[in-house]
């Protein structure tokens, strides 16, 4: 409990430490390419068309059906933008310890906030993709509803649920750099674990996998966003209050397991470089 | 005077791994690996305003310890107390490359926990201390190596620290840059602040500071004064420089830490005895030590070796264990029936109502070519008609499931999904979309399955059509289809002239008009009927048109049709066989 205030003390107090440091972190990711940042557009853009191509129209058959009452390329941009997020804070965010402590290591910095200003970073293109996802959706048809307010509260779970995550990944990978490899392989997994590309509807003998796969948070995330950009019937969070409750447990462990192994390694995180 | 810096009983631990193995079993268990001491039981205490020189040979700790002093790596045992804020200035200063000078600045200033409008205070002085010119909005991977160090002795020596640790910095840099730095670091020094210095050149140290520490094999040899202790190192360099190569090596082994220690002692004794008896073959003397080594090498190698063994049989044993056990217990029984079910539903493809080109053979007329069948599976539209007079709408795909609703005879609904039944093998559940928008179950032993390619007819039955022209109703089939497209309201206007009597019950409204009438709900045209037909049901004219009814009921007389996806219910007098009304629905609207 102890370790889980002194973090999310330090996350605090170094809000503006972080929004800056994220700015620069961006900045120096896409500072090589003449596209710069646009390749944060440009990266998502290609692998959505690929993925409508395959799974919207080629396994469907050509099938023009709809998947929870949208048509599967919008259903597959308001699903994607956040996977898209997802996938690269959790893959940046494990990493983040370690590929910067040295540059940080010679000061008082409170180290807590590295994968916090990783993911942020992230999340600043996350904002971009969002809105050309949305200036997109308009031409498909959906336009804002009411459900759009979900919106900010869905991405104010994800960034929680990114944070206490990275928290977890990033201290792991630093003592044992396999776990990163590891967690490469588990997003490549979840893509398709995920309703992402496709919408899996178990029912009857098979019910209890749809379960399973709803025990995966990101299952929770995605789903909202869906409802929130799509303008689903009704209040996601609220109408399954059950999943949402679950999910905010599922966080709360995080931090806590995450806030612990961090304060245990991170004095000595550099004997691990 | 007051301590600034107070160093106690400080030991820095590294771990020496042969194998990587070694290292992840040592952060669980803690006492695998070689310990090599770095630093062993340091003590010392600096006042606020000393200047002192960190000196010793190559690997005795003078890097480690400035590292600890200025917070970069935990000590293993023992405390570092400082007072202030404290800065190491080292060559390999951490900037980021990709990013421009200025932003650097910026970004170590923030790392250093300055706020914003410290930086901006901050930052021109910065850069006039660099003195790098136009660079200052370059990428810093395009500055020389003179210029980065500049950049971050810059900043280091800025941003105003308490305690300044400087571990051979003053190397790199022109002359003019490095006398620019001594000049800043002799007003540190007259503002009193604490100063440690780290450099092999004694000229420098003796220049520069007043005190010196000496580092031998990890520990302090001596403290104090510089007068007193450059001249005992100076001795000693002396007599280092004499040693030879084995004698240097026995003296910085003497750091291997614990269990490793004991064991150099022993040997260190072997080598004393033994060379007592062949002093003069060098190799043998080193050889003792090399050979314990190896040996020590192979057996763990060897242990090794063995317990992977160990693991991969009890891997194995675990999974033909799992599987023998499955096997026998049925757990794969629901993997075999994905499997056959899989399979079974290809092959009834086939043979059910399906889109497949030999059920058409059975129910048109003539046998359509490859290219119709293509065109006609684009077209079609599965839906179901109720083919029993009363029946239960359920929840989920099963007959446990709860009744959602009902539907009657001639109802037809298309289908949204198909699954079929878990326990029962014959029967398919349809998904289908109530008039009210909710989802339903309906079991396929209670439908006609209708696929509506089989009932493509591109003009209007004559029959059909002179009924709807007597009621000055669309008689086109497209006609129609907009019709029944249009909203409700549209429709209420276009016919406001012919309407009898308006009547709305339940949502359902109705329109009647000259013998026919129009219902409507929820802003969308249901049904057409047409009333007082005063015609007998003529069964082969309207057979040879629409092809045999889908259903006909003989208790509660009703003939269904379809057009494409067109309902057309003919209900009979059932004494006079003449046609009482007929209903045209739009299935899926």
């Amino acid at each position: 409990m102890g370790s889980l205030f002194t973090v999310l003390r330090e996350q605090i107090k170094s809000f503006y430490l972080i929004r800056r440091l994220s700015f620069y972190e961006m900045k120096s990711e896409n500072n090589n390419n003449y596209l710069g940042i646009l390749w944060e557009l440009i990266n998502p853009a290609i692998q959505i068309a690929v993925y409508a191509f395959v799974f919207g129209f080629g396994m469907r058959g050509g099938h023009r059906g709809a998947v929870e009452g949208s048509d599967f390329v919008s259903w597959l941009i308001a699903g994607f933008a956040l996977w898209y997020f997802v996938n690269q804070a959790i893959l940046q965010g494990s990493k983040s310890v370690y590929t910067r402590i040295r540059m940080v290591a010679k000061m008082s910095f409170p180290i807590s906030v590295i994968p916090t200003y990783v993911i942020f970073s992230k999340f600043y293109q996350h904002l971009m993709l969002l809105i050309v996802a949305f200036i997109f959706l308009q031409f498909t048809g959906h336009i804002p509803t009411i459900q759009l307010i979900q919106l900010p509260y869905f991405m104010f779970s994800t960034l929680v649920f990114l944070v206490a995550l990275s928290l977890i990944t990033s201290t792991l990978s630093t003592v044992i750099r396999d776990v990163h490899m590891l967690i490469q392989a588990l997003m490549r997994m979840l893509l398709y674990l995920t309703p992402v590309l496709w919408l899996p509807a178990f029912t009857g003998k098979y019910e209890f996998i749809m379960y399973i796969m709803k025990l995966n948070p990101i299952f929770y995330l995605v789903e909202g966003y869906r409802s929130a950009l799509l303008g689903g019937p009704s209040w996601y969070m609220l109408e399954h209050l059950g999943y949402t409750i679950y999910f905010w447990v599922v966080v709360i462990i995080l931090f806590l397991v995450g806030s612990k192994v961090h304060i245990k390694f991170r004095d000595r995180f550099i004997d691990f470089l | 005077m007051t301590s600034s810096v107070v160093v106690k009983n400080v030991t820095k631990r590294y771990k020496l791994y042969g194998k990587n193995s070694e290292k992840i079993i040592d952060v669980f268990t803690g006492n695998q690996g070689e310990e090599f001491l770095a630093l062993k039981d340091v003590s010392f205490t600096a006042e606020k305003g000393d200047v002192i020189g960190i000196i010793g040979v190559n690997g005795s700790g003078k890097s480690t310890l400035s590292n600890i002093i200025s917070g970069v790596i935990p000590p293993t045992e023992g405390t570092v107390k400082s007072k202030g804020k404290t800065a190491l200035i080292a060559i390999a200063s951490g900037l980021n490359n990709e990013l421009t000078g200025r932003e650097n600045i910026e970004l170590k200033c923030l790392m250093l926990g300055f706020s914003k409008k410290e930086i901006r205070e901050l930052e021109p002085e910065i850069i006039e201390f660099a003195e790098i010119g136009k660079f200052i909005d370059q990428p810093v991977k395009s500055y020389s190596s003179g210029m980065k160090s500049r950049l971050g002795f810059a900043i280091s020596v800025t941003v105003d620290p308490d305690i300044l640790v400087i571990d051979e910095a003053l190397s790199v840099g022109d002359q003019a840059f490095a006398e620019k730095c001594l000049d800043k670091m002799n007003s540190f020094k007259e503002q009193g602040k604490t100063i440690f210095f780290i450099s092999h050149s004694i000229g420098q140290v003796k220049q520069f500071c007043d005190k010196a520490l000496w580092l031998e094999n990890g520990t302090v040899r001596d403290f104090g004064l510089i007068e007193e202790i450059v001249p005992k190192y100076q001795q000693f360099l002396k007599e280092y420089k004499m040693m030879t190569a084995e004698e240097k090596k026995a003296f910085q082994q003497g750091r291997l830490g614990n269990k490793s220690n004991v064991k150099q002692q022993e040997s260190e004794n072997g080598k004393v005895t033994e060379s007592g008896a062949e002093y003069s073959t060098d190799k043998d003397v080193e050889n003792i030590p090399l050979r314990t080594k190896e040996r020590q090498k192979k057996r763990k190698n060897k242990r090794g070796k063995k317990s992977l063994l160990i693991i991969i049989v009890c891997l194995l044993i675990l999974i033909i264990g799992g599987i023998l056990f499955n096997l026998n217990n049925g757990s794969f029984d629901s993997l075999k029936s994905i499997f056959n079910q899989s399979s079974k539903g290809d092959s009834s493809k086939g043979l059910s109502s399906d889109n497949k080109a030999n059920n058409k053979k059975q129910e048109t007329k003539a046998q359509p070519t490859q290219a119709e069948i293509q065109v006609a599976e684009d077209k079609n539209v599965e839906m179901v008609v109720v083919n029993k007079s009363l029946v239960n709408l359920r929840s989920k795909p099963q007959l446990t499931s709860n009744i959602v609703g009902s539907a009657s005879l001639g109802d037809a609904f298309t289908i949204l999904k198909k699954q079929a039944d878990a326990n029962e093998e014959d029967v398919t559940w349809f998904n289908i979309t109530l008039s009210d928008g909710s989802k339903a179950w309906i079991s396929s032993s209670v439908v006609k399955k209708v696929n509506s390619y089989n009932h493509e007819v591109e003009t209007m039955p004559s029959g059909l059509n002179a009924l709807l022209q007597e009621r000055k109703l669309p008689t086109t089939l497209e006609e129609l289809s907009t019709l029944f497209d249009s909203p409700f309201d549209e429709i209420r206007n276009d016919y406001a002239d012919q309407v009898i009597n308006q009547s709305e019950s339940d949502q359902v409204e109705t329109l009647k008009l000259q013998s026919a009438s129009l219902v409507g709900e929820k802003n969308s045209l249901k049904e057409i009927v047409l009333s007082s037909i005063n015609q007998d049901y003529d069964l082969k004219a309207w057979n040879e048109e629409l092809g045999n009814p889908v259903l006909q009921n003989q208790s509660n007389p009703v003939s269904i049709y379809f057009i494409n996806q067109m309902e057309i219910k003919i209900y009979i007098d059932a004494n006079s066989q003449s046609i009482n009304k007929i209903s045209l629905s739009m299935i899926g609207n």
